[in-house]
């Protein structure tokens, strides 16, 4: 009786330990040599999921943007489209996972602005060499912030207080996501400044909002945007040319009004997110996901996504896609390597100076 | 306007209660299993409630975390090997109840005293949030980095019995928590250019070896393992459990406490909670032999905390450990911005997150005690069978985290290092917590807050938590290990 119950859990245990594990990746590129990616006359295609890969974990910016899309991708293809996670070496673990797949496009990855720092970083050797960038529908929202009381009343007081020097501004870390912003900005204005970096945007909002430090950089709305309502910080300038809305607060004016030579280091400067693939795709493929990921943009339900999270919706396609990646991946690995940030000249994977 | 009414009804519906029931359930199986911790089943089954509506989608996911938490103590007592790394101060006083024949006792005090936990912390949720938002702005860097020394200073009081031994153990684990990418200047550290290297060496992998594994390779070495059997029991110890009820409680309030502070999760609570138990009881020799205290303590601090994490998701929009953070992407992908303005304009929310986590308490209870008994069955298999079924668990539960196949070359790495401790008398408590406290809290903290002070130290002792905090330490410091010290003297003396 008691072997018989054992075996009993015994199986129930070893099942549901494989199904937890099988449930983040579902599908596996097993015929790698079998498929051969010739292009025939008119190709049936895809015939078998389609798995993005985030570099991220579940819950995050890039997860939250894949699993929104997703079901618009699945229902334009015909095929299921399933995300899966993949965090590590700040996505660079997944963007190696994705450049030893196939180019057959069956295999896409949910990119950030943050590949663009590998050439100098070295997480990865992905550069946009490699890697294709099919859309960049979204542009992130960095504000320039401070606490309620700070003596900085707009963008003109920090910036003098940049030229000074002396100040601290919370980011999310060295090469990270809102460190790119402020030092494009500072640099700009030949300012100095002390960073203090944050486990994430949401801390760093909230250090600003406790007066921990002089000001900070975060996302206006989804980090930031309850502690401009609360009345615990105030927005200065949104790292875009055009002002930004953040509802029951207002709008924040763009950094382009106070430093307007940084008009063409937007999209370099204020982070994006994007889809990307691995390069070698046969055309066709290639021509039907780009009007998937068009498509998915275009739906109701990704649009009310995109108000009800703030995110700036992005109008860099195909080759302009690839062309965007290319001048962020210039500026900022440059930028890191210049700093001393980094160990590894960009020149070493390829990619020469903006 | 609160409508608590509404609320209950909608909890107490079939969909309702089928909702927290099967978040439990998967939550208790999720974290019995060696390797799989809350984080990541919450994480699995978060994928599932983005069709939900938002409050069933965090209804369901709070019953799922509370059933976790509690289910990480079941594989702890045992087998040994923490469910997830919030049970690992479970398994010291555990498994040596399992080994006396005592196992169906001291998973009854588990659940007993999660279930009790669980309730005080979501009631302590309600009453103070609203005072939460002045508090939690007092948080910084600072006091963060004087809570990890409250941490370090808990590692050398589990080391008591073999203190030098102890401090290695502790001082091996923070220095494995510096390797990786440092969290200030981005430099690697200790990587030698080893990709895998750079997010540091990852819990689980590392536990799920240093436990699990290691009672593995132990057992291929030590052939005299005796047979282990087990006394039939009661179903509800309610009794053993009552006897330490004030323990209970306040262990709960600390767990709660520990919730509150973001980046401090249950992980730590666990082991405040033991130690706690420990520094009140009137008999530590029982400590490490098979102390029903030290389960109350561990069990009612981790659960407590689960709760007190929801109170800075809340607040300030800012998850308050790992598992709130997946809560709070759910709530994204739903368009909900939780934060001040969002709670005073949607009050219900906090209640139905409260009730929720009240009613799966109850609902885990019964579920967790009856599962509970199911597992007990196991220990009467021969060990082989055993061990080889540990063997497949830690293999799938350090590859499933990432799919990364070192994470397993890792996990047997630390299996041999285990089995070396154990026969070498090294505690591995100590280990465990340094590797917790050592990276992203202490270490972080300290270059942070003194980055962000502008060089100076003095916001260390000037700033008021702060100070309170070092107060507590001097005082704590002085009666654990001066005060024995002078007494002896005295002794001596007047011998």
């Amino acid at each position: 009786m008691n072997r018989k119950s054992f075996v009993l859990i015994l199986i129930i245990l070893l099942a549901l330990s494989l199904v937890l594990s099988g449930c983040g990746q579902k599908e596996k590129p097993a015929d790698q040599g079998t498929e051969k990616v010739e292009q025939k006359e008119v190709e049936k295609w895809p015939t078998r999921p389609i798995t993005i890969i985030v570099g991220f974990n579940a819950g995050g910016g890039m997860d939250v943007m894949s699993r929104a899309i997703a079901p618009e991708l699945t229902k334009f293809l015909g095929v299921d489209v399933i995300v899966q996670n993949m965090p590590g070496a700040g996505s660079g673990t997944a963007a190696e996972y994705v450049l030893k797949q196939p180019a057959d496009g069956y295999t896409l990855f949910a990119a950030s602005s943050a590949i663009s720092t590998f050439p100098a970083m070295a997480n990865s050797d992905a550069t946009y060499k490699n890697l294709g960038m099919l859309a960049i529908p979204i542009i992130a929202e960095p504000a320039f912030q401070v606490p309620k009381d700070s003596p900085y009343k707009d963008m003109n007081d920090l910036i003098e207080a940049w030229k000074k020097g002396g100040t601290t501004g919370a980011n999310t870390g060295v090469g990270g996501l809102w460190h790119i912003p402020q030092l494009l900005a500072v640099d700009e204005v030949g300012g100095e400044v002390t960073y203090v970096p944050y486990p994430s945007g949401k801390e760093a909002a909230l250090s600003v909002a406790k007066g921990e430090v002089d000001w900070g950089t975060s996302g206006a709305l989804m980090e930031s945007g309850e502690f401009f309502k609360e009345g615990l910080s105030r927005p200065l300038a949104i790292f875009n040319d055009k002002p930004y809305n953040v509802p029951g607060y207002g709008d924040i004016p763009p950094i382009t009004d106070f430093i307007p030579e940084l008009k063409d280091k937007i999209v370099a400067g204020a982070g994006w997110r994007g889809l990307a693939y691995k390069q070698g795709i046969p055309q066709e493929r290639l021509e039907k996901l780009y009007e998937a990921i068009e498509h998915a943009f275009q739906t109701e339900s990704v649009k009310k996504f995109l108000s009800d999270t703030g995110l700036i919706p992005g109008t860099y396609y195909r080759a302009e896609a690839d062309k965007a990646y290319e001048l962020t991946s210039r500026i900022q690995s440059w930028l890191l390597y210049d700093l001393g940030v980094s160990k590894r000249s960009p020149e070493e994977v390829g990619v020469p100076r903006p | 306007m609160i409508h608590i009414g509404e609320i209950l009804s909608q909890l107490f519906s079939l969909y309702g209660i089928f909702i927290m029931s099967l978040g439990v359930t998967v939550g208790i199986l999720g974290g019995a299993l060696p390797g799989v911790s809350t984080t990541m089943t919450v994480a699995l089954v978060a994928t599932g409630t983005y069709t939900m509506e938002p409050l069933w989608a965090i209804t369901f996911l709070a019953a799922t975390q509370v059933g976790s938490t509690y289910g990480g103590s079941i594989a702890a007592t045992v087998l040994n090997i923490p469910g997830t790394p919030s049970a690992a101060a479970t398994a010291i006083e555990g498994y040596p109840l399992t080994r006396k024949g005592e196992a169906a006792k001291a998973l009854s005090v588990n659940v007993i005293s999660s279930f009790f936990g669980n309730t005080i912390g979501a009631i302590l949720l309600v009453i103070t949030l609203p005072f939460m938002l002045k508090l939690s702005m007092k948080f910084g860097p600072w006091e963060l980095f004087w809570f990890a020394i409250f941490g370090v200073v808990i590692c050398a009081k589990l080391s008591r019995a073999n203190f030098v031994k102890g401090l290695i153990a502790s001082s091996l684990g923070l220095f494995l928590a510096m390797i990786g990418i440092d969290p200030i200047w981005g430099t690697h550290r200790f990587t030698f250019d080893i990709l895998y290297l750079t997010d540091g060496i990852p819990l689980i992998p590392a536990m799920v070896g240093l436990y699990g594994m290691s009672e593995v390779f132990t057992s291929l070495t030590d052939h005299k393992v005796e047979p282990i059997f087990f006394k039939e029991a009661k179903l509800f110890q309610f009794n053993e459990w009552a006897k330490y009820k004030i323990l209970s409680l306040r262990a709960a309030l600390l767990g709660f406490i520990i919730g509150v502070i973001p980046g401090v999760g249950a992980n730590i609570a666990s082991w405040v909670g033991y130690d706690h138990a420990y520094s009140t009881s009137k008999q530590p020799e029982q400590f490490g032999k098979g102390s029903i205290e030290g389960l109350v303590g561990s069990e009612s601090a981790n659960n407590a905390c689960v709760p007190g994490a929801y109170a800075p998701l809340l607040v300030l929009g800012v998850p308050g450990d790992a598992v709130t953070a997946i809560i709070l992407g759910v709530l994204v992908v739903h368009g909900v911005q939780p934060g001040p303005t969002f709670l005073r304009s949607n009050p219900d929310f906090l209640y139905q997150i409260a009730l929720a986590i009240i009613f799966s308490g109850i609902l885990f209870l019964i579920i967790g005690t009856f599962i509970g008994r199911g597992i007990i069955k196991l220990l009467v298999t021969p060990l082989p069978a055993i061990m080889a079924t540990v063997t497949l668990l830690c293999v799938i539960g350090s590859y499933a985290i990432s799919f990364r196949i070192e994470d397993v070359y890792l996990m047997f790495i630390f299996g041999i290092l285990g089995m070396s401790m154990k026969k070498f008398d090294f505690p591995i408590a100590p280990l465990i917590l340094g590797l917790i406290l050592g990276g992203t809290l202490g270490d972080a903290n300290f270059r942070r807050s003194i980055i962000a002070g502008k060089g100076s130290f003095l916001p260390f002792i000037t700033r008021p938590i702060s100070l309170v905090m070092v107060i507590m330490l001097v005082i704590v410091l002085f009666f654990e290990f001066v005060y024995p010290l002078l007494r002896k003297k005295k002794q001596s003396k007047e011998v």
